[in-house]
């Protein structure tokens, strides 16, 4: 103790109180007798001994091997789960979805790291291929993304526009069919399937060459009543299924065929005219219904 | 003194005529670890009797401090190649008999639980009042002596383990703080606080035989 305690115990009772009944209690569990062992205590431990394993003796191999074989084993558990997983996982895949060659870039000469990382994006891509048919269709009518089996339904909607937009029918009419536009091929016909941004193309099948059905001597390709009098020479207006002569081109083959300015075409090749793309390769050689004061005409298209 | 021998000499020990007393513990130790057998039973003759009071005041059962007493040893025998000379032999097996006697405190606790569900028929003679046959002649015929004495005993086995082991530590076995920390491998502050504790409880319980 400091002598400043010894000096404050001096003064305070409490304190002096305090440290009597410590010292007491020190003597009084100090006090109790303390316990001995018995004679036999010897005897006791050695028997102890001998019941004892000798497994108990514990050698330093087997002490090592005591801690390191469950470590050794949850190391091991730990990487085998590991490897599983990597093993597993969904990135892996894809990469050899993205090596496929019967999926193309829209760039041919883009290395496969592009695909790579355009790969997750193949079902999308996929699906593009039709967006953007759906994306010009819907300029008039602005409506959202279509899928492939709504879109003719819209162009039959598209074509019962009243007449008094005459200038909107012709647009609807010219935007039905863009012969160069990759970007909106017709549905109705897969061999006509050509896109832009960056369509799917099957196999063999190169995206900015047009694509040739086998069937068709000519080029997959659909034309409206208007382009096809059109090569012949015959300039059109009108619509709703008529169109009514307004020129004949000099030498042209409709000239020689004896189409006159306000003849009302009703029909070619026997298909009537009803807004929609015909079913028409090409005219020549085929025939033109037309009115012509009252009577129906049936014209044969010469070739010049 | 040598001791009897433990049986045959098989690990190769050498018989030396030198008096284990005069040796420290580390070296009897290291007599052992060479196989002298002999030297163990020194390291027995000056720890039997300490431990056996220590383990008695804690559980207040001869019969099981001496069993305990003797477990510790055996332990001790076992593993003398993993003791370490940088700790006191005294510590190392005060350590082992504390935790020796910890495990003791706690399965009685636990049977005390399972007799106050039924499930477990507690003997409650099994800590009967005990008599030691100790060497130091007992005061004399003192009742208020004598009922002190039981009355402290039983105070010191109410207590908490974690107050019990310090303080019979420090009041009967008089080990030092620094001892008290390394054996139960506590902070030299935690030690005193637990110490200060423990006789906190021990004044509360012993107030009336106070002398004022």
């Amino acid at each position: 103790m400091s002598s400043e305690q010894k000096e404050h115990i001096e003064t305070c009772k409490s304190c002096q109180a305090f440290r009597s009944e410590e010292k007491q209690l020190s003597q009084m569990i100090s006090g109790l007798p303390k316990v001995g062992a018995p004679k036999d205590f010897e005897f006791g431990f050695r028997s102890k001994l001998a019941e004892s394993s000798p497994k108990v003796m514990l050698t330093p191999v087997w002490q090592t091997l005591r801690y390191a074989l469950p470590l050794t084993a949850a190391v091991l558990i730990f990487g085998f789960v590991i490897a599983n997983s990597s093993l597993f996982s969904v990135d892996e895949r894809t990469p050899k979805l993205a090596d496929s060659k019967s999926f193309s870039p829209t760039d041919e000469t883009s290395p496969i790291p592009e695909l790579k990382d355009s790969a997750p994006q193949v079902d999308l891509i996929a699906d593009k291929s039709v967006e953007p048919k759906v994306e010009e269709a819907p300029k008039v009518s602005e409506k959202p993304q279509v899928d492939e089996k709504i879109q003719p339904k819209k162009e039959i909607a598209e074509s019962k526009l009243p007449i008094k937009n005459k200038g909107k029918k012709d647009e609807i009419l010219s935007r039905d069919i863009k012969p160069e536009s990759d970007s909106q091929p017709k549905i109705l016909n897969r061999d006509s399937a050509a896109t832009e941004g960056k369509p799917i193309n099957p196999k063999g099948i190169q995206p900015d060459k047009p694509i040739v059905n086998p069937r068709v001597n000519e080029t997959a390709k659909t034309f409206t009543a208007k382009e096809v009098l059109a090569q012949l020479g015959i300039s059109t207006s009108g619509g709703n299924g008529r169109l009514r002569v307004t020129n004949v081109g000099n030498n042209s083959a409709g000239f020689y065929s004896g189409v006159k300015t306000g003849d009302l075409v009703t029909a070619i090749d026997g298909e009537k005219l009803s807004g929609k793309p015909l079913s028409v390769r090409s005219i020549k050689g085929g025939t033109l219904t037309v009115i012509r004061q009252s009577k129906q005409i049936t014209i044969t298209i010469k070739n010049r | 003194m040598a001791l009897d021998k433990f049986g045959n000499s098989g690990a190769g020990g050498l018989y030396k005529p030198v008096s284990f007393e005069e040796l420290s513990d580390h070296e009897i130790i290291e007599a052992t670890k060479a196989g002298d057998e002999n030297a163990f039973g020194e390291i027995i003759n000056r720890y039997k009797q300490p431990l056996t009071n220590y383990i008695f005041r804690m559980l207040n059962d001869y019969e099981e401090a001496v069993d305990l007493a003797q477990e510790s040893f055996v332990r001790v025998y076992f593993a003398i190649d993993r003791y370490h000379s940088k700790y006191a032999f005294s510590t190392y097996i005060y350590r082992i008999a504390t935790n020796l006697a910890i495990s003791e405190i706690r399965k009685r606790k636990r049977r005390r639980l399972l007799s106050l569900t039924g499930l477990y028929q507690y003997d409650g003679d099994e800590e009967k009042e005990f008599q030691p046959p100790d060497e130091n002649p007992l005061p004399e015929d003192d009742v208020i002596g004598i009922e002190k004495r039981q009355v402290i005993e039983k105070a010191i086995v109410a207590l908490p383990e974690k107050y019990r082991v310090p303080i019979v530590l420090r009041e009967i076995e008089e080990k030092t703080y620094e001892e008290i920390a390394d054996i139960l491998e506590l902070g030299l502050g935690t030690t005193k606080s637990r110490i200060s504790r423990g006789r906190g409880l021990l004044r509360k319980k012993m107030r009336r035989y106070f002398d004022r």
